[in-house]
């Protein structure tokens, strides 16, 4: 190294280390981010109607419908034990239900053996302000989360009601205090936290205990988070957790938390065969529960997809992410459509496969339909991205889950 | 984003949060735009956190030098002040190498963002000419240009600088 190499860089280290630490930096960019989000939901907007508008190819058959329409009612069933158990809802689902298939009440050994059925349904209608649903099912885990506005609040100030069943007491792995690696290699440190409150409680006449939890070390406070946890039937155990002062939505969803049904965690998106040695185990997917477009508002209409993906595992315990989006955001700077230089092509769509911070994985990027969508598939190797790549297409109406695939992979 | 979400994020402020301070303090040399920089970056971060594979701290600092050098687009017909180098009197009371990076820092904060966004990623960050690339989506060809043309400047601003060595 030279000596104006190292003065140089002995500059811009002393320079570097004259930055203070900046209060509060958390706090502010989580608030500016859900303004962000706000506003790339309306971005969203723009580019579902544009997909659903789109002609169909080969690839991608889409039926316009547009914005705003609403998903047709779903049949309820169940068994008549289950059914005087949990009432069947009359609230907006948007997945479809997976008919013939139990619910968790009566089978409570199947929930989270299969990653394309949720065993259990929300009742959202008792949650307002509806903005965004999110299913997502993973190894002996399915999860509903549910993203609101609560009364006088805005959508840069949504908040979340999440409910997880499994066959094990739930303890989600990151809130273990400590240093944790999660399974897409990023590390995080979670600080210890114990319940401020702990009463003994019951739902639906099952013993359950409501937890709130203060978040740490928060300037200003935060607001609480409150996480309620029983067993509805022997065998199984559910949990809803709440932020902010919603404990009666927190009590709402656990008491019409239906377990009478199944639904399918299905998506647009199919994967007509699984590369060898590959397993699927997971799916996600995201629909807007938002009617801000019927009063006047331009977030996505009520019941129209904005993302979905799935999850495989291969034989090295190690994981292939897929995931599917619409275009992305032309104002978010450094996102990929960037960074987007086509270096191969899949299935006759340009696409690039990177690796630019060799991380544990590389990610395939397939700019789909005209880049009308976007595809991401995080696997190890480029060869191994594509072969599941070229093997998934796009189906349905982005308005009508019905529609969609009733098995994401084949 | 679930609350599980908001305490990684949090957390990964919190661990992270000053690492990038540091960069973007290199990067603007004042105080408030280093953290309205830091604070853009993890907010759009945070608006995509369910979307960002892997480490999430290589996307920060991507939107942190794109943005910066974005923010220098829109008004790049702006002067950038160039600081008063200090005298040759006050350089021979101290260390020599150490006004000579008084004088240095002096003369980086007078470099456009772009040429001080390659500086600070190969200087401080240690990277290649391909990663540096990479970070500010252009060609490897351009980090070169760049790397000269801020090289060159900073021999105008700092004669006294051997800079000979640096071929």
């Amino acid at each position: 190294m030279s000596e104006i190499d190292k003065i140089l860089r002995g500059t811009l280290r002393e320079l570097a280390e004259e930055a203070r630490g900046a209060p509060e930096l958390a706090t502010r960019a989580v608030a500016r981010g859900r303004r962000l989000r706000t506003r790339r939901h309306v971005q969203l907007s723009l580019a579902v109607v544009l997909a659903v508008a789109a002609v169909g190819t080969p690839y991608l058959v889409v039926r316009a419908s547009g914005p705003g329409a609403a998903p047709a009612p779903q049949p309820a069933s169940g068994s008549a034990s289950a059914r005087a158990a949990y009432p069947r809802s009359t609230g907006p689902t948007t997945l479809p239900e997976a008919e013939g298939v139990p619910g968790a009440a009566d089978r409570p050994d199947l929930v989270g053996t299969d990653p394309g059925v949720l065993h259990f349904d929300v009742q959202r209608s008792v949650v307002p302000g509806l903005w965004d649903t999110h299913w997502q099912t993973a190894p002996g885990v399915e999860e509903v989360q549910i993203a609101f506005a609560p009364k006088g609040r805005g959508p840069e100030q949504l908040s979340y009601v999440t409910v997880q069943l499994a066959r094990t007491r739930i303890v989600a792995p990151d809130e273990v205090p400590g240093k944790h690696v999660t399974g897409d290699g990023r590390t995080v440190l979670i600080p210890p936290q114990s319940p401020e409150l702990t009463q003994e409680t019951t739902v639906r006449g099952r013993p359950a205990t409501l937890g709130r939890f203060a978040p740490p070390d928060s300037t200003p406070p935060s607001p609480p988070t409150w996480k309620l946890l029983w067993q509805p039937v022997d065998g199984l155990w559910a949990r809803v957790v709440a932020r902010d002062w919603n404990e009666h939505v927190l009590r709402a969803v656990a008491e019409t938390l239906r377990l009478d049904r199944a639904q399918r965690c299905v998506q647009p998106l199919q994967a007509t065969a699984l590369p060898p040695g590959t397993r699927w185990t997971g799916s996600h997917v995201g629909i807007s529960s938002s009617t801000e477009l019927d009063r006047g508002g331009d977030f996505p209409g009520l019941g129209l997809w904005w993302y979905s993906g799935f999850t495989l595992d291969k034989a090295d315990s190690r994981t292939i992410t897929v995931r599917l989006e619409p275009p992305n955001f032309p104002n978010s700077s450094g996102s990929p459509k960037d960074q987007f230089r086509p270096n191969l092509t899949v299935a006759g769509q340009p696409a690039q496969w990177t690796d630019p911070y060799r991380r544990a994985q590389g990610q395939l990027v397939v700019a789909y339909f005209q880049q009308r969508f976007t595809l991401f598939v995080l696997a190890d190797s480029e060869a191994e991205a594509v072969a599941v790549a070229a093997r998934l297409r796009v189906l349905g109406d982005l308005a009508k889950p019905q529609t969609w695939p009733r098995r994401t992979v084949l | 984003m679930s609350r599980s979400v908001e305490r990684e994020f949090t957390a990964f402020v919190a661990e992270r949060g000053h690492a990038l301070l540091r960069v973007a303090y290199a990067l603007t040399g004042e105080q408030h735009a280093a953290q309205d920089l830091v604070q853009d970056a993890l907010a759009k971060a945070f608006a995509r956190w369910r979307h960002i594979d892997g480490d999430a701290e290589p996307y920060v600092r991507r939107v942190i030098y794109h943005d910066h050098v974005s923010s220098w687009r829109k008004v790049r017909r702006r002067e950038v002040p160039v600081p008063v180098v200090p005298e040759r009197a006050g350089v021979e009371e101290v260390d020599a190498s150490t006004a000579l990076r008084v004088q240095l820092r002096a003369a980086l904060r007078a470099l456009p963002p772009r040429q001080r966004a390659v500086l600070v990623l190969r200087f401080l960050e240690d990277r290649s000419v391909e990663e540096t690339a990479q970070v500010l989506g252009c060609r490897a060809g351009t980090v070169g240009s760049q790397t000269s043309r801020a090289l060159a400047r900073l021999r105008e601003l700092v004669p006294e600088l051997d800079w000979e060595a640096v071929r």
